[in-house]
Order: C-alpha cells, then structure tokens, then sequence
C-alpha cells in the first residue's frame, strides 16, 4: 500500500467529491422540490462564470463586485428559465417529461448562444489592476506539505461549498421559507392544502440551485477558464450525486457527492484513471440492489 | 438524392428507436435512459459478427481491429437481438425490488453511463474510440445495399422504411393489445395491477426487454448501413434525444411518435439548408428554442395520448340497449377467475380475520382485530378516522404484512402472500381514489380487470393472433356488461378523464366486477361525490350483493350505511370495539359520542 | 517561478504592434505590383472589381509573385467545389473555426489572383462524431456536388474514406491525422500524423536537456496517439536512456480533472512526462501536474492558445513538439499569408489555420497542372493523378526570407513530411528551441534531432 498515494488521492477526492455535493445540493432542491430533471442547472453555472468574465473585462468591476455579478447573473438565469420555460408548460398542465424537454431545449441552446455571443475561445479570469490593465485575476497558490499538496482553490472549493451546503441546509430546517420547501415535496397536496403558495417555493428553489451552480461556475472559471461548453459535463453529476445519496434529503445528497468524489479518485489506486467512471456506476449499480433508497436515504413505506 | 435516402435513413432509424422506446415510456410509463446503449450493444455485435475473418488477407486484417467471423448478415441480426435482450434483463434485474419509477432513470442512467465508458475502453470488441469500419455492406440476393453509393442508399432507405413499419406494427400491436392495456395500466398506480390480480413485474420486464431489443436488432441495420461507427455515436445524448422525440410526439401514442421522429430528425437538415455554413451554431439555438416552444404550446406532445381515440370505431357497438339496464349475471365464459378449490368452500363465513396486529414504528395501527365476512351480504367497517379500516384493507389484500394473527379465505390461510395471488383467490379492493387511467377509454378501464386474458401474454399474441383477437372481443363484452350492471355503459367510450366523478367511482366498481372476485371491498365508494351520484353508488352497491358477491365496505357516511349494510363493525384504534346492524350501532349512545365525538 | 503578469501583458503588446508594423509595411510595398498584376489578368471579373478592397487584404499580388500570373492556365473560369469537414459547434468549435477561416482567406486569396474560383462549403461533424460526418460528406457530395473536401478529427476522416473513394472525393486532413488514415485511396494527410510522428524527436531532446532522466510517464486518450502511447514512446525512451515507462494512463477526451494522474506521476517519480493528449485537454494536465508540485520536463504534441489560456502561467513550463509552423517565418508566402491573415481575422493564425490554407493551395496547384496537361480540373481522379505524379508543393513551413518552403507528399502512405520542432512557451508564446524531422521506429531517435 502506497500510503502517499492514498492520501493524495484522498485530497483529490474530498476536493471532487465537495465540489459534487454542491452540485448535488444545487440540483437536488430544485429536483426534490419540482421532480424537474433540471438538466438546464448548466445554465446558471455557465451564467455565472461568464457574468463574472463579462462584468471585470467589460465593466471594469473589481473581482469581488464582479464574482458577485456573475452570481447575480446565475439566478437571473436560473429564474429565466423557470418564468420562460416551466411556468408556461405547468400552467398548461404539462408532464415532467414535457418539462424535461424544455430543459433540453434550453440545454441545446445556451452553449451555442454562448458561442455566438462570445465566441469559441476560452476565456480566463482576469480583472483591471490598479494600473488599468488587465490581469489574471486569481493567483492559485500551492500549499504543500512534503508529498501532499493542495492548491488555493481546492480549499475554497472545499471549505465553501460546504459552508454554502450547511447554510442551505439550516435555511430549509429552520427557516419559515425553507420549512415550505419541505412540505411541499414530503406532501404537495397537504401544503397546498395549508395554504403554501406553491409558485413562491419555486422561485426559491430555483433562485438558490441556480446560486449554488453560479458558485460552482465561478470556482471553474477562477481555476481554469469560461467556455461554452463548461457546464454540459457537470450537469449529470448533480443528478447522480441526488440519487447516489438518497432523494429525500439534501444532508443525504451531500454525502452521496462526497463518496461519488472519493470513490472516483480513490480508485485510481489500483486502476487506470479510465476505469474510474465504471468504477462509480458500478458501484451505483451495486447499491441500487443493496439500498434501492440510496445511499443515505430512508427506506420509503 | 443519396443524401436525402440518407437523411431518411437516420429519420427511420430514430423513429424506429423511439416507437419501441414508447412502448417502455408512453405505455408502461418508465424512462429508460440506457436504450443508446444497448442500441449500441446490438451494433457492434452485429458488425463484430459480420466483418470478415482475420486471415482474409490484404488491408482489412493490416489495420489491425476491423476484423470479426464474417457471419451472414441474417443470423448476425438475430444474435445481436438476442444479446440486446438479455443484457437489457441484466439491467431490470434490480428492477425487480426496485419498483420506483425514479430509481429506474437512474439505474439505466448507471448502465447507460458506465456502458458508454466500457465501449470505449474495451477495444477488442468496439476498436475503442477510433471504432471499427469496413463493415461489409448489406447484400440480399445480388442487390448490395451499400450506401457509399447513391443507389445503395436509396434501396437501404427502402428497406430501413420497411423495418420500420415492421417496427411499428410490433410496438403498435402490443401496445393496443390487452398487453398494451396492462402496461397502461401499471403507468402511475404502481400499486393497482396486483390488486388486480396481476403481477406488474412480468410485463415490465417483458417490455423493457422487447424494447431493448428492437434497440439491438436496430443497431444491426445502423451499422450494416453506416459502414464505419465509433462507441461515441451511442452517448446518452442519443438516449435523450430518443426520449425528446417520444415526448414531443406524445407518450402512449404511435402516431405521435412518428411525426415527432419526423419533426426532429428532420429540423436539423431543413435548418442546415436554410441557414448555410453562417448559421451553424445558429441551428442549434433555433433547434432548442423550437422544443421548448412546442412544449409550450403543446405541452402533452403533438398528439396527446387519446387524441385518437375517438376517430377510432367503437369495437363493441351494437350489444349496448340489451345490458343497459343491468343483467342478471355476467357471464365471464373462459374468463372466470379460476379458482383453485379451497377446503372449506360452502362455508357462510367467507372471510375470517383473527386478531390481525399491525404497528408502524412502535405505533399501533391494529391492535388484534377479529371478525368475519358473511356470505352474500355487505359488511360495513365503520368507525372514527384512524381507526385502522383502510390499514385492515391493505392486510387482507396483503400490501400490507400482518405482524401477527390469521386471516383465512373459505379456510386457506391468506398472510403472507402477494397481492396478486391473494387475489386470484377472489378478494379484489378498490381505492378511495379511484385509480383509472384517464388518457384510457371507459370500457378499457374495466377490461384490464378481466382475469386470464390470452392477450396478456405475448406468446399467444405472436402465435395465436386470432385467438387473442377472438378473446379480446368476449373480453370487452365483459367489461361491457359489468358497466352496464353499474347502470354506465353508456360512457364506455369516453375518455375517462371526460366522465364527471360519481361517474369515475361507478366505473372503479364496475372495474372490481369485472375481476371476477367474490369477495369484494370497496374503501370510502361515495366520498368526492356529488351528493346527487350518491344514490347510483348505493345503487350500484346493492346490485354486487344482489349478483351474490360478499362486499366489505369501508364508509363515513352513516346514511350510505344506514341504507345498504347488512352488518357493521364498529372499530377504534384497530379494535374492534362492537358488532350488529347498523341501526343496532347507531343507537349507542356510547359508540355514537366515539364516532361523532361531543 | 514567478512571473511578471505586466510584463508579459506588455510583451506581448510589444509583439503584436511589431507585427502589425511588419504588416503594414509590405502591404505598402505591394500595391503598385498589385494594380499591375490585376491590369495583365485576362479576364476581370464584375465581382473582383466590385471587391478591390478585399483585394487589397487578401494580398492576392504577393500570391501572383510566388504562384505565377492568373489567367485561364492559373484555373480562372473553374469553378472547383470544395468541402470542409470540421468541428463547429461544441468542445471542438474552435479547431472549425480557425480551419475555415484558413481555407477561406485561400479561396479569396486564389480568385484575387485571378485562379481558380474556389467556392466552399462547411459542414458541421458535431465534434467528431461518425454518422454525423458521413450524413454530411453525402450531403456535399450530392446537393454541393465537391470534387475536393477538407477534413478534420480522427475517427469521422477514417470512417469516410471508402465514402470519399467512391464518390471519389479527393481530400485532405491537416488536423487530427491517425495511423488509420494512412494509405487510403483519395485520402491525404498534410499535417504530421499525429504523436507519431513527433515522439521520437521529442524523447530524444529531453534525453539531450535532461541525461539523467531516465523515467518516463506517459498521459493520453484513447482517441489518438493510441500508437505512440503503446510502442513508439516506450521503445524509443528505452533505445535513449534505457530507462522504462513508470505511468501510462489514458483519459477521455475533454475531462478536466486530472489530479488523479498527477499524483500517480508524483507517486511513482517519473523523471519526464509525454503527453500525447489534444486540445483543451493539455490545459488542465499541465495544471494539475504543477499544481501537484511536479517540476520534471512536460512535453506534449500540441500547442492551442485555448490550452494555454486554461493553464496561465503554469504553461510557460510546458514543451511540445509539432509542425513547425511559426507567424515569423520570413519565408514570403508565409509573411505574405500572416498580413493578410491578420488583416482579415484581426489575429494570428496559428498551424491548423495554416494547414488548411495550404491545402487549398495545393487543390490549386493541383488544376493548374491538370488543365496544363488539357484534362478537366474539376476530375478528382486527375486532380490526383497529379499528385501522385509530383508530390511537391510550396509551403508556408520552412524556407528562408528569400526561398518559399517546401513539402512533400508520401506517395505510398499518403503522409506528408514537413518541418517539425521541440518548442518551449515563453509568456503564453511558442518559442522554437530544436528542429526535428520523423524517423523511423528502426532509426536511432537521436537522429531525429535535426543538426
């Protein structure tokens, strides 16, 4: 046993594995809430990114304004979405499936939108130094510690998704507007019944998913850069971590990312790195026999 | 004209893929998102199968992979077909415990996602992602079908358009038949069909597997007509845009499925030609904008399921006047539910409950209730909400396991068993909701219920066509003459979602009649109705006991009680707390102050 | 390493004003030469002379200096359709982007010259994929009626060859060129075959920096490089420094996490590492790889401004061997293909754009020798006859300030030789530090080192 190895790729891991449970968390509100297989979630993500690149080369915003804009940007997007996409098909009656086509239409769309907009290029982060001229934003430093090494970003990746994963969870457990969210997916007859406005839980849903892709946007577009295709490869991860984890709860969602995210690095140990996504599927397959409720999830009446 | 053979090629191919992917997603009502996979699957079989050997000389074995047993393209069909199907078994395996719809996007998510990334890894089999080509053209007789010529092209557009409607024919078949109606029936009341009486699993199975492999024997004809194809070309993209083309024509409909094909195999082409080389990323922008504006304005697919319905002739017309006003008996012929003999078969206690315990999580729910049902008479259990009368429902039917205590049909001890068998030994339920399929006519509502179709079986759909035939329409006969008991025959081809909601309720009754069961319970029949359908319910009620059925009702309307029960058992917390007439129960003055409160 | 942000902002600043300065220049010069050059053209077209300006930025007097006067023996009055078959939208949107614009600028560059009228139509391969690209080959073949085609990417030019034979279809791949491409009827390769071609020369110059390197990692997808990964590089390290391959892992085309393959290299102390990736790909590896605190040599196969872009300032300790395509070259066609690039494009074109120019130069090249020898230039047969018959064709590669550059066909496996190089990146720009050529995986890899 290569204990370096392993712990290496244990960072690795955790650090995905954060990065997937912001994404699961991001998906799972809006999908436990609504049943929308939101595939669309690449847009606010994709939003976000480009709001923040768009808004420090073109408006001149210093990074921290400019992060926030692009976080602005991703629920603008996200909220697009639902007024312009699933409230017509809902007032209309419309099935999931309907709704998923929708989210596939817009999937379809943005990049290349995107691309028209603002061209094939990657673009990096960079913001207006003191002396007007543009500069890479981000300085990404390496903290090591003999063989292990972890860079800035990975920290924060790790340190604020679960800040953001915490926060959401508290805001939904304690919180009047959070409580909402809850009963109308344990019992959407019930809370309709008791007077939630089930519109308003929507927008909430989807203003904090499309928060929390924006974030996870943001930190790719830090790293490395904003691309239109950015997003697409992430979406279906959230799906999988909000299964992997259990659909009842977000806690349960959360964890189930972490262990995609560990599972995924740690079986480069003794595997090609190729042979990692068959690894996690099998795996999926796997616990679907043991625990058809997930991972973390309770077993259904 | 080659490409516009090739465009209809990919239309045909898509359509294909779809309508048998409808089968899974519009009837039965489960998403798979693994069918590019197994499409995948049965290409690379059939093109493994039918490329040449090794040792044939010259180029093909220099390049190394584009090699394989050099198989007739006929029996390569077949193989890939039958691989298909039992890797899509592999799949539903977890399926079986896994009766969840949501759980089953993801488990054919898993395969879909780790079957792409084993293609692309295994290279013996895929050539990995560079793929395999030189995969000799179709040939029947001296005609080849290779589409790098013109000719070639337009001869496999033929033959792919005959396939097709072979396709169409299978998917629609099965899915107008009894079969069809099973599936349709299993699609958003996972828990009806075992009351029923019929087990959900097999056809889900079945159709998952059909599904599949039409998938696979597709992929062979992919690829005796693409030549050349890398594991890529089977993405969860082409799962997904499958899935659009069922959604955007329609689920549970054939005809839907078809123009979608149509509409989104061929937008693409159309935009290309339209727009030229400027506007290319512009066409996927327009492409996506036009799904979700035909999702908004046509949120049920093109043509909704049941659209068609109505163009279509009543099968069973001219028998109406003669049953409207109730027969006497139905005659359910070959049709009977066909009961094994139980030991005690003239026993006047038909049903006996013996102390039957049941607790939730240290909550009692029953607390060892006894009591029995009489032969031929309406029993009601009566008492304050939460007193277990719909849990006690849920015990005999088996949904529920008992704890402890017995519960004994005509003597045969029934815990333990699932529903469906529970059933075909005579005890059907219905809901309080009354769980019809609403896209589905009236008369097929009830029909689903009729016990030992031949039509349910795909065997004798495939060999005994006319047999099936002949069943369906003695079937349907049935269905009519339990609605006509039920005094609704009349609606027997509407849509269910047309008829008002005493009318639905009728039809629920009308449907546990036509099971054939003895022992009938019927949980809350008259509650959601208007009070002006309440008097056909007690109608309709009465007229089970008057066909000789033993019925077990579960009411909160005294005055409903009042006029029909023969019996009453008083229940509070899972206890039976006293038992008599009802006008007995209604004057304690105790039992009234429990059941109405202060 | 820590680098001056501002400066290489300036630098680079620096760079590009020269060029334009450069550019400016020989415009000048050229406009005299260029009013004469369209004055003893035979035919003057109603459209050349409505577009003069475009003349003027397309620098069509410079391509009559090197390729002769227009005129009906140049091709003027053909009409050749071409196809090009590349990645538009998605992941690869940016190789289609800047291949079309090389091809393009050709075509206005050759009718500006009064040659042949080179009308192109792009098709879209959806990033690779097969029955895409075959729908869509058909498509030009039989609604745009192409005699000669453009393509690009491994998999969708190896699965249209029998497609391209048939029709026939003469056509050219100057990116994404795989083993399984080679030797096939109508199908040419004008970019070196990828990684194959390079590897040796590549090992070869670590081995001279780094002598005592003598572990190697090696990274790649499946996709290509396959070759390379499998016997090339670890044959010819083990003929260099008779060290082994430590690392060899594959990944899927387009993943961004590569963490898991740094710390394996970390793990095992590779002396150098060679990838064999493409595109963004190279980006994220040479990221993690020094994010992980990996100092040892990186050497790839590629070179894109994208890649560069994700990785900042950590690709300035990046090496790769390609073409050896280079904007300063002041070989006359090139500098002449740079200005008007740039005048066009308002960027640098970098060696896919340039790849696809030449190849519609050599399509021309190509008519002018079939209507020499009074055949029809629109026949793909005689368009190819021809070319097996001289191989040689000038390029925008190699020569000298004086001398325009030369490559040559293979006229058996249909590869191209042409010069190639070991580059290191300096403030996010190539700069050439080794000239290689191919060998043989018989040869001494030293020998690839060109003295």
């Amino acid at each position: 046993m290569n204990f370096e190895l392993l712990a290496q790729l244990t960072i690795a891991g955790i650090v995905l594995g954060s990065f997937y449970a912001l994404l699961g968390v991001s998906f799972g509100l809006v999908y436990q809430t609504s049943k929308i297989f939101h595939l669309a979630n690449a847009i606010p993500f994709a939003a976000g990114g480009y709001g923040a690149v768009w808004s420090a080369e073109v408006l001149h915003l210093p990074l921290f304004v400019a992060l926030a804009f692009g976080l602005l940007m991703a629920v603008v997007f996200g909220l697009l979405i639902l007024f312009l996409g699933y409230f017509p098909v809902m007032r209309r009656n419309g099935a999931l499936l309907s709704l998923f086509l929708v989210s596939l239409g817009i999937t379809v769309a943005f990049p290349n939108l995107l691309q028209i907009v603002f061209g094939t290029e990657n673009i990096p982060l960079r913001t207006y130094n003191s002396e007007g001229e543009l500069s890479s934003a981000f300085d990404n430093r390496v903290f090591s510690s003999g063989f292990l090494t972890i860079t800035l970003i990975d920290v924060l990746k790790i340190i604020v998704s679960w800040v953001l994963i915490i926060a959401v969870v508290v805001f939904v457990k304690r919180t009047r507007s959070g409580r909402s969210i809850t009963a109308l997916r344990t019992n959407p007859t019930m809370a309709t019944a008791v007077g939630i406005d089930r519109k308003r839980v929507y927008i909430l849903v989807f203003a904090l998913g499309s928060f929390l892709a924006g974030v996870a946007g943001l930190f790719v577009t830090a790293e490395f850069v904003a691309s239109p295709v950015m997003a697409l490869q992430w979406t279906i991860v959230g799906f999988i971590a909000v299964f992997f984890g259990g659909i009842g709860s977000l806690v349960g969602t959360a964890f189930g990312g972490l262990v995609l995210g560990l599972l995924s690095s740690l079986s480069s140990l003794y595997l090609p790195v190729n042979y990692s996504p068959i690894v996690v599927f099998a795996s999926l397959f796997i616990i679907l026999l043991i625990r058809p409720q997930g991972l973390f999830g309770k077993a259904s009446v | 004209m080659g490409y516009y053979a090739q465009i209809a090629i990919n239309i045909l191919i898509l359509m294909s893929l779809a309508v048998s992917l409808n089968l899974l997603l519009g009837y039965a009502g489960r998403v798979s998102m693994a069918q590019a996979v197994l499409f995948g699957i049965g290409a690379f079989t059939a093109a493994r199968l039918v490329l040449p050997k090794a040792d044939a000389s010259s180029a093909v074995a220099a390049s190394g992979i584009n090699y394989g047993l050099g198989w007739h393209w006929l029996p390569a069909t077949v193989v890939a077909i039958g691989v298909t199907f039992v890797a899509a078994l592999i799949i539903s395996l977890p399926a079986i415990r896994l009766i969840k719809g949501e759980y089953l996007i993801l488990l054919t998510l898993a395969f879909q996602l780790g079957g792409e990334q084993i293609l692309s890894v295994w290279e013996g089999f895929t050539g990995g992602p560079f793929g395999v080509a030189g995969i000799p053209p179709l040939k029947i007789g001296d005609t080849s079908f290779s589409t790098l010529r013109e000719s070639g092209t337009i001869l496999y557009a033929g033959l792919m358009l005959v396939i097709t409607i072979i396709v169409i024919l299978i998917s629609w078949g099965l899915g107008e038949s009894p079969f069809g109606r099973l599936l349709k029936t299993i699609r958003g009341n996972e828990t009806l069909l075992p009351s029923l009486g019929k087990n959900p699993i097999r056809p889900e199975l079945l159709t998952f597997g059909i599904t599949a492999a039409i998938a696979g024997g597709i992929g062979a004809f992919f690829a005796y007509s693409q030549g050349a194809m890398v594991p890529g070309n089977f993405s969860l993209d082409l799962s997904i845009l499958v899935i659009s083309v069922v959604v955007l024509g329609g689920t549970g409909n054939i005809a839907g499925t078809i123009v979608g094909a149509i509409i989104l195999g061929g937008l693409e082409p159309i935009l290309r030609q339209v727009l030229g080389d400027e506007g290319i990323p512009w066409q996927r922008v327009i492409y996506g904008a036009a799904l979700v504006l035909m999702m908004i304005i046509r949120p049920a697919g093109l043509i909704p399921e049941g659209a068609l319905t109505r163009i279509r002739k009543p099968k069973v017309a001219k028998s109406f006047d003669q049953n409207l006003n109730g027969a006497q008996g139905i005659q359910f012929g070959d049709f009977t539910n066909k009961r094994s003999s139980s030991p005690e078969e003239n026993l006047s206690e038909v049903l006996v409950i013996e102390d039957i315990k049941k607790s939730f999580g240290g909550l009692s729910a029953v607390g060892g209730a006894s009591f029995s049902l009489r032969k031929g008479q309406i029993t009601a259990l009566i008492g304050p909400n939460g007193a277990g009368k719909t849990t006690i429902f849920n015990m005999i039917t088996g949904t529920l396991s008992c704890d402890s205590g017995s519960i004994k049909l005509r003597g045969r001890e029934l815990t333990g068993m699932p529903t469906y068998e529970i059933e075909r030994l005579g005890i059907a339920r219905s809901f309080q909701d009354v769980r019809l399929n609403e896209s589905m006519t009236v008369l097929d509502n009830v029909a689903v219920a009729v016990p030992n179709q031949p039509g349910e079986k795909i065997f004798n759909l495939i060999l005994h066509p006319l047999k099936s035939r002949k069943a369906e329409k003695s079937v349907n006969q049935i269905a009519l003459d339990c609605l006509a008991v039920l005094g609704v025959a009349q609606t027997a081809h509407e849509l269910v979602r047309n008829l008002s909601y005493g009318d639905q309720k009728l039809v629920a009754i009308a449907r546990l009649l036509a099971t054939d069961c003895d022992v009938l319970l019927l949980d809350e029949p008259t509650s959601g109705v208007d009070p002006g359908s309440v008097n056909l319910v007690i109608e309709g009620v009465s007229k089970l006991r008057d066909l000789g059925k033993t019925v077990c009702l579960v009411e909160h309307s005294v005055h409903f009680v009042e006029r029909l029960a023969d019996h009453a058992i008083f229940l509070d917390q899972g206890v039976v707390i006293a038992e008599g007439t009802v006008a007995e129960l209604v004057s304690s003055a105790e039992l009234t102050e429990l059941y109405f409160g202060n | 390493m820590e680098i001056n942000k501002l400066g290489k902002r300036a630098a680079a600043l620096a760079i590009a004003l020269s060029l334009t300065g450069l550019a400016a220049c020989s415009s000048s010069s050229d406009t005299t030469s260029e009013e004469s050059a369209a004055e003893t053209s035979a035919a003057e077209t109603a459209s050349e002379a409505a577009s003069e300006d475009t003349a003027t930025e397309a620098g069509g007097t410079c391509i009559n200096e090197i390729f002769g006067p227009g005129g009906e023996a140049a091709g003027e009055g053909v009409t050749l359709n071409g196809g090009m078959l590349l990645a538009m939208t998605g992941a690869g949107s940016f190789f289609g982007d800047v291949m079309s614009k090389g091809a393009q600028l050709a075509a206005d560059q050759i009718r500006e010259a009064g040659g042949m009228d080179y009308q192109i139509t792009i098709a879209d391969h959806n990033n690779g994929d097969v029955p895409t690209a075959l729908t869509e080959v058909k498509r030009m073949i039989s609604q745009d009626d192409i005699r000669v085609l453009q393509t690009s990417y491994g998999a969708p030019s190896e699965a249209i060859a029998p497609l391209i034979a048939e029709a026939p279809v003469l056509t050219l791949n100057g990116g994404g060129s795989s083993p399984g491409q080679l030797s096939k009827d109508f199908l040419w390769q004008n970019r070196m075959v990828f990684a194959e071609d390079p590897a040796a020369g590549a090992l070869a110059w670590i081995h001279q920096q780094y002598p005592d390197a003598k572990t190697l990692a090696l990274i790649g997808t499946q996709e290509n490089g396959v070759g390379v990964f499998q016997e090339t590089a670890p044959n010819a390290w083990a003929k260099l420094t008779g060290g082994e391959v430590v690392v060899a892992e594959q990944h899927n085309v387009g993943d961004t996490d590569f963490k898991g393959i740094a710390s394996k290299i970390k793990s095992a102390g590779a002396d150098a590492i060679l990838s064999v990736s493409f595109g963004d790909d190279l980006g994220y590896q040479v990221k993690a790889v020094r994010e992980a605190g990996i100092e040892v040599p990186f050497m790839g196969i590629e070179f894109t401004g994208q890649a560069a872009s994700i990785a900042g300032s950590t690709y300035d300790t990046f090496n790769f061997a390609t073409d050896f395509y280079n904007t300063e070259n002041p070989n006359p066609w090139n500098q002449c293909f740079v200005e008007a690039y740039q005048a066009k494009y308002g960027e640098d074109p970098e060696y896919y754009g340039s790849n696809y120019y030449e190849q519609v130069f050599i399509f021309w090249d190509l008519v002018k020798r079939v209507i020499a020898a009074g055949g029809d230039p629109t026949d793909p047969t005689q368009l190819q006859d021809a070319l097996i018959a001289d191989p040689n064709f000038k390029s925008v590669y190699g020569g000298s300030d004086t001398v325009v550059g030369e490559v040559t066909l293979d006229t058996n496996d249909h590869s191209i030789s042409k010069p190639m190089g070991v580059f290191s990146v300096s403030n996010g720009t190539p700069v050439l530090e080794q000239e290689i050529r191919k060998v043989s995986p018989a040869d001494d890899p030293n020998s690839a080192l060109v003295q």
